[in-house]
């Protein structure tokens, strides 16, 4: 079996001890709406009291302004938060594979730059990956990347850019040499500012009429040479390396635990659940825990410097699946067509679940392409 | 012994038991080992090598008569039975009927023992004053005399009619009992589960129990023993998913058609990464709960994180055979549906035993009313309970 089973130990208890008593100051029940996830609500200031607390850039060295935190402490703040439904979309890409690419690949420079910024929540950041042509298919992106005196002009179009209308800048994945038979060669990540001259930011509705995406045109956009991050030519390598291992944290199965904890407090105080709900809550309290650690024990072999690149894939598989399950089941109890503008918060977060659930398998890795890693993995199998 | 030898030892000894005739065995593959349905169940052999070995009395007090050792131990080697498809009761002996007769302060026989699956969850309510035995074993004791007559109906004993004693929870003016049955003036009527193990249905009028059948059940004993048979299923369900799993992606790995392995087909593919991360939920929760139980072991109550474990365990298992059977079943295609190929013993195992010792079902109404109990903001911490340093 290739999971091992995690004992946390009491220090890790007590960060966790830590966080709760945070939210229970700063975001108690009820005086705020819950999130659906780590991208549902953008807030730099609640970012910042996070940094404050030292719980952003958590795994950036403290020479670069970071703190040197294990996978399995940011698993413990990362769960809490999310749980709660907390807003932490500002800082939540800049901290979750910005910073990681910049330690791995960036340069000194780049590291001093930047990391300080992220762990100060100071510095945000958006992924600039997809293109209306290229989505799970990332190595035929088509933006290019020319070389002039100092530095690269960039002409292309990325799209589904969450957060580029609030953030300060984005890593574009971009060819700078011409493609070749191999089109993994000739791909690099530029640091791009998105208010940068040339950079147009359009957005995209989102299927229940928030702002999250966007598409970013980018027109002859001049990239100093020192904004390139690490080197040139390796950007598939850079993109498909570490950060695959890195995707199955608890922000792949906790993204709808509120409406669970919603549709709970919500029911008549003491009153005991007809056998239907009963049993459906049982099968997702259930699952939850399952999950949870499984993807707790990715964090552990992370830790011990592990790459489980396979166990972090299912991991996601699994729990993502699972997050549109939490609100297919709940869907089934409620009785009615949940109104969005419903005074009951549990309605009104079925209501935006509903819409929202099926980007939960499209993000950051399809369901099949993720599938497709696992299944690669067992056909030496004999 | 180190866990991880234990497992290599057992898993090696389950192995090289030669395979009931006809079955055909793919290299490298899991292969049920032991008596299989068409016997029934003849427990010479396999379990005689077991026994030499002490394996089934793993976690049973030395002092008892038992093998040393811990639950997690005993836990271990029935993943590797149920890897391939042990058809004993190893279960009932060990972890279950061991473990009563040695809290009962009994001594436990040689052979090996029948412990009767209760038909529900309804005696679990830890905490809650319980530990009485509900109807489910049955039986109660009347005395007779300076001794102790046994009366009742068990259903679905494993191996109830070849054990050498069965053990059960009895009733009694004294409260409940432990109790050990020797085998005759038992009337019996065999009875198979759907892997066609041996589920016997036992009738007692009146039988006689000496002192050393009897014991004073150990607090909350019906509630232990729902864990102990829940976790018992788990581990076994987790090694037949295993097996299944492994064998699976063999035989599309080998298996070719329109000049390829089938594996090389996506729509196979993706069932294969189905099988395989739905096999990994249900080992890691067996796992889990395993050790987490095994630290309660002496504890005065199984703690809420404990059976919440186990509760979770039984139901991952329980949805994971479901699932695995049918992407087994699927990508095996037509030779997975004969009784030559071994695959149904793992999958017919893998429907019986998720019904066993609480359904998927019967455990998450218990726990999806105690979520309901404890209220919303109780929710989260209990999910974050697991095992501590």
């Amino acid at each position: 079996m290739r999971f091992q089973p995690v004992a946390l130990r009491p220090a890790e208890e007590e960060l966790r001890s830590e966080v709760r008593a945070f939210l229970a100051e700063e975001l108690p029940r009820g005086s705020y709406r819950p999130g659906l996830g780590m991208n549902a609500v953008h807030s730099p200031e609640f970012s910042k009291k996070l940094a404050e607390r030292g719980w952003v850039g958590m795994a950036i060295p403290p020479e670069y302004g970071g703190h040197g935190r294990s996978p399995v402490d940011r698993f413990i703040v990362a769960e809490e938060l999310l749980a709660a439904g907390a807003p932490v979309a500002a800082h939540w890409t800049a901290d979750r594979q910005t910073a990681p690419t910049l330690l791995s690949f960036g340069t000194e420079d780049q590291r001093r730059r930047f990391l300080p910024a992220i762990a100060r929540a100071e510095c945000f950041f958006s992924i600039g990956m997809s293109e209306p042509d290229a989505g799970s298919d990332l190595a035929s992106v088509r933006t290019v990347a020319s070389p002039v005196e100092g530095g690269f002009v960039l002409n292309g179009t990325k799209i589904w850019t969450s957060g580029a209308h609030l953030n300060d800048f984005f890593c574009v994945l971009c060819r700078t040499s011409p493609l070749e038979d191999d089109r993994h060669h000739g791909l690099s990540q530029l640091i791009v500012s998105l208010s940068a001259e040339g950079v147009e930011v359009r957005p995209i509705p989102f299927v229940d009429g928030s702002h999250h995406f966007n598409e970013v045109v980018l027109h002859d956009v001049f990239v100093p040479e020192s904004l390139a991050l690490g080197e040139v030519g390796m950007g598939w390598q850079q993109v498909t390396s570490e950060l695959s291992y890195e995707r199955s944290g608890p922000d792949r199965f906790l993204s709808t635990y509120q409406l669970l904890e919603t549709y709970l407090a919500e029911r008549p105080a003491g009153g005991a659940l007809p056998e239907r709900a009963s049993d459906a809550v049982g099968r997702l309290a259930a699952r939850y825990w399952t999950i949870r650690q499984l993807s707790l024990s990715v964090a552990r072999a992370l830790e011990r410097g592990q790459a489980p690149a396979v166990e972090a894939a299912m991991v996601k598989d699994l729990g993502t699946t699972f997050e549109q399950e939490v609100v297919a089941v709940l869907q089934d109890l409620a009785d009615h067509d949940p109104d969005p503008g419903s005074s009951s918060l549990f309605e009104s977060l079925l209501a935006q679940a509903t819409l929202v659930a099926p980007s939960y398998t499209i993000r950051g890795g399809t369901t099949e392409v993720l599938r497709g890693v696992v299944a690669r993995a067992l056909r030496g199998q004999r | 012994m180190n866990a991880e030898l234990l497992g290599d030892t057992v898993e090696r000894l389950f192995a090289d038991q030669p395979p009931p005739g006809g079955r055909s065995r793919s290299p490298g593959a899991p292969s049920p080992a032991g008596p299989g349905p068409s016997d029934h169940g003849d427990l010479a052999g396999l379990w005689d090598t077991l026994a030499g070995l002490g394996l089934p009395w793993v976690s049973v007090a030395e002092e008892a008569g038992g093998a040393g050792g811990d639950l997690e131990d005993a836990l271990t080697i029935l993943f590797h039975a149920g890897r391939h498809a042990v058809a004993l009761p190893l279960a009932e002996t060990g972890v279950l009927g061991g473990w009563l007769l040695a809290a009962a302060g009994l001594r436990v026989p040689e052979g090996p023992l029948a412990v009767p699956v209760p038909p529900g969850l309804s005696s679990f309510s830890p905490g809650k004053g319980g530990g009485a035995p509900r109807d489910e074993s049955g039986l109660q004791l009347a005395r007779r005399g300076g001794r102790w007559a046994a009366t009742g109906r068990m259903a679905r004993v494993p191996w109830g009619a070849q054990a050498a004693a069965v053990v059960a929870l009895a009733g009694s003016p004294d409260g409940p009992l432990v109790v050990l049955v020797p085998p005759d003036e038992v009337e019996v009527t065999r009875g198979r589960n759907l892997a066609g193990e041996p589920r016997d249905a036992l009738v007692l009028d009146g039988v006689a129990v000496g002192p050393s059948g009897v014991g004073p059940a150990p607090p909350l004993a019906a509630e232990w023993l729902a864990l102990r048979g829940a976790l018992s299923r788990a581990a076994l369900m987790a090694g037949a998913l295993d097996a299944v799993s492994q064998r699976t992606v063999s035989y599309a790995n080998e298996r070719s058609q329109f000049g390829r392995p089938i594996a090389s087909f996506q729509a196979v593919a993706q069932r294969l990464a189905q099988l395989a991360a739905a096999a990994e939920a249900a080992g890691l929760a067996a796992q889990v709960a395993a050790r987490m139980l095994a630290g309660a072991d002496g504890q005065d109550q199984p703690p809420p994180g404990v059976c919440l474990a186990v509760a979770a365990a039984k139901i991952t298992a329980g949805r994971a055979s479901r699932e695995v059977s049918a992407h087994a079943h699927q990508v095996h295609g037509a030779i997975g549906m004969t009784e030559e190929y071994p695959l149904h013993h793992f999958t017919r195992r893998l429907w019986s035993w998720a019904h066993e010792w609480g359904s998927e079902a019967a455990w998450a109404r218990w726990l999806g009313d105690r979520v309901a109990e404890a209220g919303a903001p109780a929710l989260w911490p209990a999910l974050t309970t697991g095992l501590r340093e």
